[in-house]
């Protein structure tokens, strides 16, 4: 009879734990990669929609799909980023947005949506990181 | 030569608490609830688990609230990760070696 404190049994318990854990956190590499390409795309389109009522209603769908996404992810039971993780990130895209959207969209690409989509590749890519971290991590 | 069963964590080497210990190594934190499924243990049976690691330093509990629902989050602490993968080594040298000695820790 194999007993609980058994190596290879403890092991293989701690593996199915592991494993378990894993596969409830896969939503999290898909949600940032969205993060990263609705972060393209809103760059990208801030040139057609900004100082338009067209900008008003794109940025309150902005909000209310922000909302939507961080009350649906707050109900999740496993989170593969620790808060640390989460500050990183975020505090990097911050960064990134700001300097993009208020100084070099404004100053240096004025009207040139191609660039402002590349730019906005640039500001997605702190969350594409996190997507690879966590996606690495799930992978174990 | 000293029998790798001596560096074995007493604080972890109990089955559910290394089982714990997996399951918070596979990810950023987890919940309570989240936990007791995956452990398939009871309510009383994880906080006592939780607290021996929690006083061991290995383990961060945060509450929160999610809507007017109390949660509880667990993580792993940078001490608790060191010595999880220790204590996986050891284990997993034992576990190759077919003459090993029993694994209680003395």
């Amino acid at each position: 009879m194999i007993e609980d404190d058994d190596p290879r049994e403890m092991l293989a318990r701690a593996e199915r734990a592991g494993d378990d854990v894993r596969r409830r956190g896969a939503w999290y590499p898909p949600m940032m990669v969205g993060f990263g390409l609705v972060t393209i795309i809103i760059i990208g389109a801030l040139p057609a929609v900004r100082g338009t009522w067209d900008g008003l209603l794109f940025t309150l769908a902005v909000v209310v799909g922000a909302g939507l996404l961080y009350r649906w992810k707050s109900r999740q039971e496993i989170r593969p980023a620790s808060r640390a993780h989460t500050w990183r990130w975020v505090a990097a895209w911050a960064i990134l947005y700001a300097v993009a959207v208020a100084w070099v969209g404004p100053v240096v690409l004025g009207d040139r949506m191609d660039l402002w989509l590349l730019m906005g590749t640039v500001v997605a890519l702190p969350a594409f990181a996190e997507a690879a971290r966590a996606g690495r991590r799930n992978r174990r | 030569m000293s029998h790798p069963r001596h560096s074995l964590d007493p604080r972890i080497h109990a089955p559910v608490r290394f089982s714990l210990m997996a399951a918070l190594a596979a990810t950023g934190e987890a919940d309570f609830k989240a936990l007791r499924e995956t452990l398939e243990v009871s309510e009383s049976l994880l906080s006592q688990h939780m607290r021996v690691l929690e006083e061991a330093g290995y383990v961060d509990i945060r509450k929160g609230f999610v809507g007017k629902r109390a949660r509880t989050w667990l993580s792993l602490t940078p001490e608790g990760q060191a010595a999880f993968a220790a204590h996986w080594e050891t284990l997993s040298a034992i576990a190759a070696n077919p003459l090993a000695a029993p694994t209680t820790t003395d």
